[in-house]
C-alpha cells in the first residue's frame, strides 16, 4: 500500500506574528520558528500507523520555499520514509498549491492521500479537497477515525458531527484530511532529527510542473492584527463590595450575564 | 593425647578445604565472569585518591559510622573477624605440625593474639547482639524486604565465634594451666572452670567437636560469602576503589552521531562497574532513609532497585555465559576508554577479535541443554526496562542523589535509573504526555513552558539591564535559566537578584530572547541528544561572545553548566547566587542596614539537591539568612546532606504525581513544623514546590521566598 501525506510549514504555535509594514500581505519572519503544521502531523502519523499494520510504503511531499525543507525533514524523523520538496515561492494561492500537488501525484500511484484538515496559519482548508477534484478521487474531510477494509480497496472514515459520529465509506484511492483526536503523533528524537537531515531528498522546481495553470484564483490584500487586548480592571475593597460591583460590570459593561 | 590429627584427619582436613575453596572460587568466578558481560568503562585514574578512599571506609568505617549504632556494630564484628582471622592462621599450623608449632603456641606472641581474640570475642557477641536486637526488635523499615542472608549470617558468626572459644576452653579444662596463653585468653580461661570437673574423655571428645564444629562453620561460611550479599566483604573494597570520583551524579556522555542504541536495555548494557556495584550492595537499606520516591509510597526504592537488579542478573547469568566476552576487560586495560563503546565500534570490537560473540547456533543449542535449567527458560525470561523493573520505578526517580550519598561503598543507584530512562526516552519513546509535552516544548521553544523564546529577556522589561557583549568590558554572564525567564514567581526572583546586583556595581549582562536552556531537565529525562543540541548551541554561543564567568539562578543549570559542560569542552567559573552575594556582603559591596525593615525573622530553609548534595553548598546560604535576618536559618531535621528534595529533580517537576503521597506537601509541612515565619529556598523548582505545598497544607498566607528576594527585601 503506497500512502502519501502533505505537509506545510507554518509559524510556531507560540510564535508573535507580526505584519510587515512594507508588505501587509506578508508577515515578518525573522523573529520565528516554523513548525510542521499540527494537523499535518496527525496525518503523518496515521500513514506510520496505517503502513505499519498493511506493510506500506509512506512519501511525504510539501510545496513551499527553500525552509520548508524542514518539515519534510520532521515527517522523515517520525518515520516516513521518502520525501518530495516541490519548491515554490508563491504559498498563498491553495489552488496553485493543490494544481501543483496534482501534477506531481498523478502518476505515483498512491492508494491514500492523507492531509491536515487545514493550516494553521491562512487556515484556507482547501488544498485536500481540491487536489481531490483535480485527481479525481474521492474526498472524506475532517475524519477522527481511519480504517482500511475491503483488503485494501476501501476506506471507513469517521467524522465528528454535533451530537454524534457520521461513518463514511469510500474507494480507494481517496484523499482524506485528518482532524485533532484521530491519534496522537509521535515526537521524534533529536537523535531522529538528525539522521532525517541525512537523508535524500527528491526535489523538484514548481516551474517545470506550471503548464496548464490558469493563474491564480485568489490573492490576499492585507493582514491585520487583532486589537490589543484591554487592560484588565482590579476591583478594590472588601469582598463583598466587589463581587456586587463584578456582578453589576458584568451585567452592565461587559453584558454576559 | 590430640589424636584426631593423622592421616585421615588429614585427608578430611584437606579434601573439606579442597572442596569449600572450589566452591568459593567457582562461585566468585561465575560473578566476575558476569561483570565481564558488562560495557567497558575506566575508572583506573588517580589511583592514591582511590587506595585512600579505600582506606578510609575500609579500614576506619568512615561512611559507615556516619550512623553510629550501625556503625559501631560493624566494627566489633568486622575487626573480631579479623583477629579471629589471625588466631586461626595458629590454629591450623598447630593441627597440622603441632612439633613445629609448640614453641609459637607458647610464647607470648599467641599469648597476644589469643587475648586479643577473646576481647573481640566478646565485642563480636556485642555487635551480633546489637545487629540482632536491631534487626529483629528496632526493626527500622529500611530492612524491609531483606533477604534471610543477614539471620544466617548472624547465627554462622556466632556459631563460629563460639566454637573458637570453646575450643580454649575444653583444651585448658582438659589441661589446666600447661600452656602459657591460658593466662591471655581470659575468657577462655574463665570459663574453662566450669568444664574441670569433667573426664578427660569427655573434654577430648568435646574439643574435637569444637575444633571440627569450627573448621566445618568457617568453611561453610567462606562457599556462603560469594552466593549472598555477604559478597560485600570481597566487593565493597573494590567498589570503593573504582568509585564515582567525579562529579556527583554525573551522566555518561553518549556518543549520538555514531552509536545505533542508546541507553541500558538488557543488563549487559551496564557497564562492569555498574554491575559490580550490584553485589556490593548489603542491603543497610540507608539509600531509601529518606528517598523522596520510597518516603513517599512510589514504586521507587532504592534498595529494592539495587536487589532486583542482582538478582535479574543472577537470572540471566546461564545466558550471559553463553556470550564469551570476557576479553573486553583486556580492551579496557589497553584501550582505557572511559565511555560505553558504541555499537558499531562494538561490531569492529568483535570483528578484531576483543570481544567475540557467540555464534546464534551455540547460543540455541546452550539454552537447550540441561546445564542451564537454572535459568528460568527463555520464554518465562523477564524484559529487564518494563518488566523486571517497572517503567513507574524507572519515572520516580527525582536525582536527589540521597541514595548515593549515602551508601557506604559508593553504589551509583541514579545513572542506573537514568540509562533506563534513555532507552525508555530515546529508543521506545515511551513516556507519559507530560514529559512529550516538555520535550517538545524544549525542542521548539527551548524551555519546558513552551512560549515563544523571543520573550524569553521579558522577564528584564523596564530595567535597565546590559545584554552580554553589547561591550568588552562586562564580566559576568547572569544565566538566567528557563524558570527564572518564563514563570511568573521566579521572574520576580531574577528581578530581586538584579536588584542586588545592581546595587553592589557588579559587572554582569544577559543573553535576553539569544539565552537558551541549558538541557539539565532533558538530559535527566533521557533526552540525551536535546541535551546535547543544547549544549551544542550554548556553547558555541558562550565562546562566540568569549564567555568566562556566569552567575546561574537555579541550582540546576548550575551544576549542569559547572559538572556537566566540561565533558562537552565547557569550562567556566560557574556561580550560584547564594555563593555570590555572601561574598558581596564581606566585600562590603552590599551593606545590611542597621535597622533592616524585616518581620521575618524565623526562617526555614530548605537545602536544595543540586547545591547541596551535588555541590556541597551548605554554609553561604545559612550566611545570608544570618545576614539578612540577624538570626540563623531554622533547620529541620532532615537538612544538609540529609534535606529531603521537594519532589522536582529528576524532571519530576514536569510529570504528574498520581502515586502515594505528595512529596512537595511533605517538605513544606516539614518547612512549617519548624515554626518559622518564612520559607526559603535557593532553587526556583524548589520554590514552585514549597508554595504549591504551603498551598496544600492550607498556609496559604506563609511566604516563600527565594534566599535573593530575602537578602534584597532587607536591604533595599
Amino acid at each position: 500500500m503506497k500512502i502519501c501525506v502533505i505537509v506545510k510549514r507554518v509559524p510556531d504555535t507560540e510564535a508573535n506574528i507580526k505584519i510587515r509594514t512594507d508588505k501587509p500581505d506578508r508577515i515578518d519572519e525573522s523573529e520565528i520558528s516554523f513548525i510542521i503544521n499540527p494537523y499535518d502531523e496527525f496525518a503523518v502519523e496515521e500513514a506510520l500507523k496505517i503502513a505499519d499494520e498493511k506493510d506500506g510504503e509512506t512519501t511525504v511531499i510539501t510545496v513551499g520555499s527553500k525552509e520548508s525543507e524542514a518539515v519534510l525533514r520532521h515527517a522523515l524523523a517520525m518515520g516516513i520514509e521518502n520525501a518530495v520538496h516541490v519548491t515554490d515561492n508563491e504559498e498563498s494561492d491553495p489552488f496553485r498549491t493543490a494544481f501543483l500537488l496534482g501534477k506531481v501525484i498523478n502518476d505515483k500511484g498512491f492508494d491514500l492521500i492523507l492531509c491536515g484538515k487545514a493550516a494553521i496559519d491562512d487556515d484556507t482548508a482547501g488544498v485536500g479537497s481540491m487536489l481531490a477534484e483535480n485527481l479525481g478521487l474521492a474526498q472524506v474531510l475532517v475524519v477522527t477515525k481511519v480504517e482500511i477494509a475491503g483488503d485494501g480497496k476501501k476506506v471507513v472514515c469517521h467524522r465528528d458531527i454535533e451530537g454524534g459520529t457520521m461513518v463514511v465509506e469510500a474507494p480507494l484511492p481517496a484523499v482524506i484530511s485528518c482532524q485533532k483526536g484521530l491519534n496522537e503523533p509521535r515526537l521524534p528524537t533529536i537523535i531522529d532529527i538528525k539522521r532525517a537531515n541525512k537523508k535524500a531528498l527528491e526535489t523538484f522546481d514548481s516551474k517545470s510542473y506550471l503548464e496548464g495553470f490558469s493563474g491564480p484564483r485568489v490573492k490576499i490584500g492585507k493582514f491585520t492584527s487583532p486589537p490589543p487586548r484591554p487592560v484588565g480592571k482590579v476591583l478594590k475593597g472588601d469582598s463583598g463590595t466587589a463581587a456586587k460591583e463584578l456582578a453589576k460590570l458584568l451585567r452592565e459593561e461587559a453584558k454576559v450575564i | 593425647m590430640w589424636a584426631m590429627n593423622g592421616a585421615v584427619g588429614f585427608t578430611v582436613f584437606f579434601i573439606l578445604w579442597g572442596i569449600s575453596l572450589w566452591l568459593f572460587a567457582s562461585a566468585l568466578y561465575g560473578r566476575i565472569s558476569l561483570l565481564a558481560r558488562g560495557r567497558p568503562d575506566s575508572r583506573l585514574d588517580q589511583p592514591l585518591e582511590r587506595a585512600t578512599g579505600v582506606i578510609r571506609n575500609v579500614v576506619m568505617h568512615s561512611a559507615l559510622l556516619r550512623e553510629p549504632y550501625p556503625g559501631i556494630l560493624h566494627i566489633f564484628i568486622f575487626y573480631g573477624f579479623m583477629v579471629l582471622g589471625i588466631g586461626n592462621i595458629f590454629l591450623f599450623s598447630e593441627y597440622l605440625a603441632p612439633s613445629l608449632m609448640w614453641g609459637v603456641m607458647d610464647s607470648s606472641l599467641y599469648g597476644l593474639v589469643s587475648f586479643g581474640k577473646d576481647i573481640f570475642c566478646i565485642l563480636v557477641y556485642c555487635g551480633l547482639a546489637m545487629a540482632a536486637y536491631r534487626r529483629y526488635v528496632i526493626r527500622p523499615d529500611r530492612l524491609e524486604r531483606s533477604s534471610s542472608d543477614a539471620t544466617v549470617i548472624i547465627l554462622l558468626i556466632t556459631c563460629i565465634v563460639t566454637c573458637a572459644l570453646f575450643i580454649d576452653v575444653f583444651r585448658f579444662a582438659a589441661a589446666p594451666f600447661t600452656l602459657s596463653y591460658q593466662n591471655w585468653a581470659v575468657i577462655g580461661s574463665f570459663l574453662s572452670h566450669y568444664f574441670v570437673g569433667f573426664s578427660g574423655s569427655v573434654l577430648h571428645v568435646l574439643y574435637w567437636v569444637a575444633w571440627w564444629g569450627h573448621l566445618l562453620l568457617i568453611l561453610s561460611f567462606l562457599v556462603y560469602i560469594p552466593r549472598s550479599k555477604h559478597m560485600h566483604l570481597i566487593a565493597c573494597a573494590f567498589n570503593e576503589y573504582f568509585r564515582n570520583i567525579g562529579p556527583k551524579g554525573r551522566m555518561t556522555k553518549i556518543d549520538i552521531e555514531n552509536s545505533e542504541s542508546f541507553g541500558v536495555e538488557k543488563i549487559e548494557d551496564y557497564t562492569w562497574k555498574q554491575l559490580l556495584d550490584l553485589f556490593a550492595c548489603v542491603e543497610c537499606g540507608r539509600c531509601m532513609e529518606n528517598c523522596p520516591a520510597a518516603r513517599s509510597g512510589k514504586a521507587l526504592n532504592p534498595k529494592f532497585l539495587i536487589a532486583d537488579l542482582k538478582n535479574y542478573l543472577l537470572s540471566r547469568g546461564p545466558e550471559l555465559k553463553a556470550t564469551k566476552s570476557s576479553l573486553i576487560f583486556q580492551y579496557i586495560l589497553e584501550k582505557g576508554l572511559s565511555v560505553p563503546i558504541p555499537r558499531s565500534e562494538r561490531e569492529l570490537l568483535v570483528k578484531e577479535g576483543f570481544i567475540k560473540l557467540a555464534e546464534p547456533e551455540e547460543k540455541t543449542a546452550d539454552v537447550a541443554q540441561p546445564m542451564v535449567a537454572a535459568g528460568p527458560p527463555a520464554s518465562e525470561v523477564k524484559v529487564l526496562v518494563g518488566e523486571a523493573i517497572s517503567e513507574d520505578v524507572i519515572w520516580a526517580c527525582t536525582s536527589c542523589g540521597y541514595c548515593i550519598e549515602h551508601c557506604p561503598f559508593y553504589i551509583e543507584h541514579t545513572n542506573k535509573i537514568f540509562e533506563m530512562r534513555r532507552y525508555l526516552t530515546l529508543m521506545l519513546k515511551s513516556y507519559s504526555p507530560q514529559v512529550k509535552s516538555f520535550l517538545k516544548n524544549v525542542q521548539r521553544n527551548s524551555n519546558p513552558w513552551g512560549i515563544g523564546w523571543q520573550q524569553r529577556g521579558d522577564w528584564a522589561k523596564g530595567r535597565s539591564i546590559r545584554t552580554f557583549g553589547e561591550s568588552e568590558d562586562i564580566e559576568w554572564l547572569l544565566y538566567v535559566g528557563c524558570a527564572g525567564s518564563f514563570d511568573a514567581r521566579n521572574m520576580k526572583v531574577a528581578n530581586a537578584l538584579c536588584e542586588l546586583l545592581d546595587k553592589a556595581g557588579v559587572s554582569y549582562g544577559i543573553l535576553g530572547k539569544d539565552e537558551k536552556c541549558c538541557g539539565e531537565t532533558a538530559r535527566r529525562m533521557g533526552e540525551e541528544g536535546l541535551f546535547q543540541a543544547a549544549v551544542e548551541t550554548n556553547i558555541e554561543l558562550f565562546k562566540e561572545l568569549k564567555v568566562k564567568k556566569i552567575i546561574t539562578l537555579c541550582p540546576h543549570c548550575f551544576n549542569t553548566l559547572k559538572n556537566e559542560y566540561s565533558d562537552f569542552g565547557g569550562q567556566y567559573e560557574v556561580v550560584h547566587h547564594s555563593e555570590l552575594l555572601p561574598k558581596l556582603l564581606e566585600e562590603g559591596r552590599l551593606q545590611i542596614p542597621a535597622n533592616p525593615n524585616n518581620a521575618l525573622t524565623r526562617v526555614a530553609f530548605h537545602d536544595s539537591c543540586y547545591l547541596g548534595r551535588y555541590n556541597k553548598i551548605y554554609e553561604s546560604p545559612r550566611e545570608l539568612i544570618k545576614a539578612a535576618t540577624g538570626n540563623p536559618a531554622l533547620e529541620m531535621p532532615r537538612n544538609l546532606d540529609r534535606s529531603f528534595c521537594c519532589g522536582a529533580g529528576g524532571g519530576r517537576m514536569w510529570m504528574e504525581e498520581t502515586e502515594g503521597e505528595k512529596i512537595n506537601v511533605l517538605r513544606a509541612k516539614e518547612c512549617l513544623d519548624t515554626g518559622a515565619n518564612c520559607i526559603v529556598s535557593a532553587c526556583p523548582y524548589c520554590l514552585t514546590m514549597l508554595d504549591d505545598g504551603v498551598k496544600a497544607a492550607n498556609r496559604d498566607n506563609m511566604p516563600t521566598k527565594d534566599i535573593a528576594e530575602l537578602l534584597r527585601d532587607s536591604l533595599l
